[in-house]
């Protein structure tokens, strides 16, 4: 999967798993915030989020990490984030 | 009047250096000089305390509309857990003050002794911090060290945190500012429930701003906005989850005998995500039905000072 193919894939998780009907993958600019300004997704939606993208991508973070949360600042972040990991399972 | 100030918003009263005189207080005196202590200290948070003085009064015509809303002896009551909660942190409380009932505690304890978590809705009726003698106690409780993460509501509770902070630093508890929550967090949570953690969070309180995020629930007679989040994280756990109610059998008296309420959820999380939307507002309503409960038989211990139904209500 290519990084575009896998961003617009993160796309529609967010809108599938978050249910924002009103919202389409070409809506979502890759490099704004998901949070709090940018798409305004709210920590409630953070928490489902969180899941849909564990169960589809099997990602993983290390609980001690503090840098877990800026893999999810945007789409641009997490598709590197998740390209990564998977990259790093291959090896 | 003057719009009321979202709870979250409200100082905490006292200074730092009251809290660590209080602290220190604790440590060093006996029990009993302590409980004495915080009749005057509660009073004088009464007397300051107008806004919270009359959301209580609102409180007290509810659950007991019968009587005279005198405000004064819940001040107190305060003033005493607040003690209690420190001592609690501190190692001081002995187990065996706390009374168990025969409802579903051992269930949980069965459920954590084969290794699982769990997640416990608590509310602010009553001691919440009491609710970790369920984790803590080897001895008649479970046989292994449960890790106990808190989420809470950090922006009022900053200071006191500090001074928890200070009373105890070697607890196995983390906690978790519901105000910091992000997608990282979920899977954290999921990840310290797989291993056997127990996760607490308050049902009572409504979410700042996000009016869509609460749900209207019939409590003590009138709507008042419930949050939605403490039961969509119950759904997304899906772990076995608890309403816990950890209250004193007297409200004001100096030995701290406590009685622990804890029913296990009878919702069951299964289906589509639209039946899954009505199984967790179900939680929800389960929740306050048993707090509503708690409420009437423990009147004085409800410790949430700020107007908690819809504006224009009595």
């Amino acid at each position: 999967m290519d990084m575009d193919e896998l961003k617009l894939e993160i796309k529609k998780i967010i809108i599938s798993s978050l249910e924002l009907e009103d919202v389409k993958p070409e809506n979502i600019v890759d490099s704004e915030p998901l949070f709090g300004a940018g798409l305004g997704l709210d920590s409630i939606d953070a928490l489902e989020l969180g899941i849909a993208l564990k169960k589809r991508f099997g990602i993983s973070f290390s609980a001690e990490s503090s840098d877990n949360r800026k893999h999810f600042a945007s789409v641009d972040a997490l598709a590197a984030y998740i390209s990564a990991q998977k990259n790093g399972e291959a090896k | 009047m003057a719009e009321k100030e979202h709870w979250s918003k409200q100082h905490e009263k006292g200074k730092l250096w009251m809290r660590k005189f209080t602290l220190a207080c604790i440590r060093i005196l006996p029990g009993i000089v302590v409980r004495i202590l915080a009749i005057p200290i509660g009073f004088f948070f009464w007397l300051i305390s107008g806004p919270e003085r009359k959301a209580i009064i609102k409180y007290l015509k509810k659950v007991r509309p019968d009587r005279k809303p005198y405000t004064l002896p819940l001040f107190l009551a305060f003033s005493i857990t607040i003690i209690e909660k420190v001592e609690s942190w501190a190692g001081k409380i002995r187990l065996g003050k706390i009374h168990f009932q025969d409802d579903d505690i051992n269930t949980i304890w069965k459920e954590l002794e084969q290794g699982k978590g769990a997640l416990l809705v608590c509310s602010h009726l009553g001691n919440m911090e009491m609710l970790r003698a369920i984790a803590d106690f080897g001895d008649i409780g479970v046989s292994r060290r449960v890790p106990v993460i808190s989420i809470v509501d950090f922006k009022v509770t900053a200071g006191f945190n500090k001074m928890i902070e200070d009373a105890n630093s070697s607890s196995m508890h983390n906690i978790i500012s519901a105000y910091d929550i992000g997608p990282d967090t979920m899977l954290m949570l999921q990840e310290h429930v797989a291993k056997g953690g127990i996760v607490v969070i308050a049902g009572d309180r409504n979410t700042e701003g996000k009016l869509d995020r609460n749900f209207d629930i019939d409590f003590l007679g009138s709507s008042a906005h419930f949050p939605q989040g403490p039961f969509i994280i119950a759904s997304l756990l899906e772990c076995p989850t608890y309403f816990v109610f950890a209250v004193r059998q007297k409200p004001l008296s100096v030995s701290a005998e406590y009685n622990m309420h804890i029913h296990k959820t009878r919702v069951k999380f299964s289906g589509s995500r639209a039946e899954k939307k009505q199984q967790i507002r179900q939680m929800a309503e389960e929740f306050v039905s048993y707090l509503e409960k708690y409420c009437n038989k423990y009147p004085l211990q409800w410790y949430n000072f700020y107007e908690y139904w819809e504006k224009g209500e009595l």
